[in-house]
């Protein structure tokens, strides 16, 4: 979600900067606003890792057990490690797909839309339904959970 | 899998309505982008979610 709304901020918004001013002052921006959250990231360290109690480790070990505790302890290493793997190589597929928003999408919205603006502003479309869409989709599932049909997550991802 | 699948194909058929050189209107990117990032609401965060669950707890 962060991620979607930074990058569409940055998307929608660099468009109009971008006649003005270099690639220079560009870049130099970005890497100004890493050196920001880094900075905010250090001082509000304590909040996300607190050592001992409440940390942010403690709650995903809490909620992990809360799932299924001793069936999951009870698949060996090895066959954990293959569904990972399968896992990995769903979403490499899945992102040498998705990722040609990037490019191919790009040029199509260069060359082949009749708009008025630059294409660069096509790659806000992306975040711009993220944002738009993630809470309705939790809706959703929240719903489907209630009748007992919510679709397990190698289903959603099959879908997906 | 299935939605990403579909919205490469609406670009496909986007394609084939403007030709080499045509221009189309835009609410064809906007259309494939909604199923597409459809898609990755239902892929990414559950493989995310997956990989912490499957993890041996340290």
């Amino acid at each position: 979600m962060g991620i979607n709304i930074g990058a569409f901020l940055a998307r929608s918004w660099r468009d109009r900067q971008a006649i003005a001013s270099g690639s220079i002052p560009r870049f130099a921006v970005a890497s100004g606003g890493m050196l920001v959250s880094a900075a905010i990231l250090w001082r509000f360290k304590r909040a996300i890792e607190r050592p001992g109690s409440g940390g942010a480790r403690n709650r995903v070990r809490e909620r992990s057990s809360d799932v299924a505790p001793s069936a999951l302890d009870a698949i060996p290493d090895w066959k954990r490690i293959c569904a990972l793997l399968v896992v990995f190589l769903i979403v490499i597929v899945f992102y040498m797909a998705f990722d040609q928003n990037g490019t191919t999408m790009l040029y199509f919205a260069n060359d082949n839309t009749a708009w008025n603006v630059s294409g660069i502003l096509s790659n806000a479309i992306n975040p711009f339904w993220i944002i738009a869409l993630t809470f309705p989709l939790l809706g959703l599932w929240k719903y489907l959970n209630k009748r007992g049909r919510e679709p397990s997550t190698p289903a959603k991802m099959v879908m997906g | 899998m299935m939605l990403t699948a579909a919205a490469f194909f609406i670009m496909a058929l986007a394609g084939k309505a403007g030709g080499d050189h045509g221009r189309v209107s835009p609410a064809w990117l906007i259309g494939a982008y909604f199923v597409l990032s459809t898609g990755e609401l239902m892929l990414s965060p559950m493989g995310l979610s997956l990989v912490s669950r499957w993890l041996r707890r340290a």
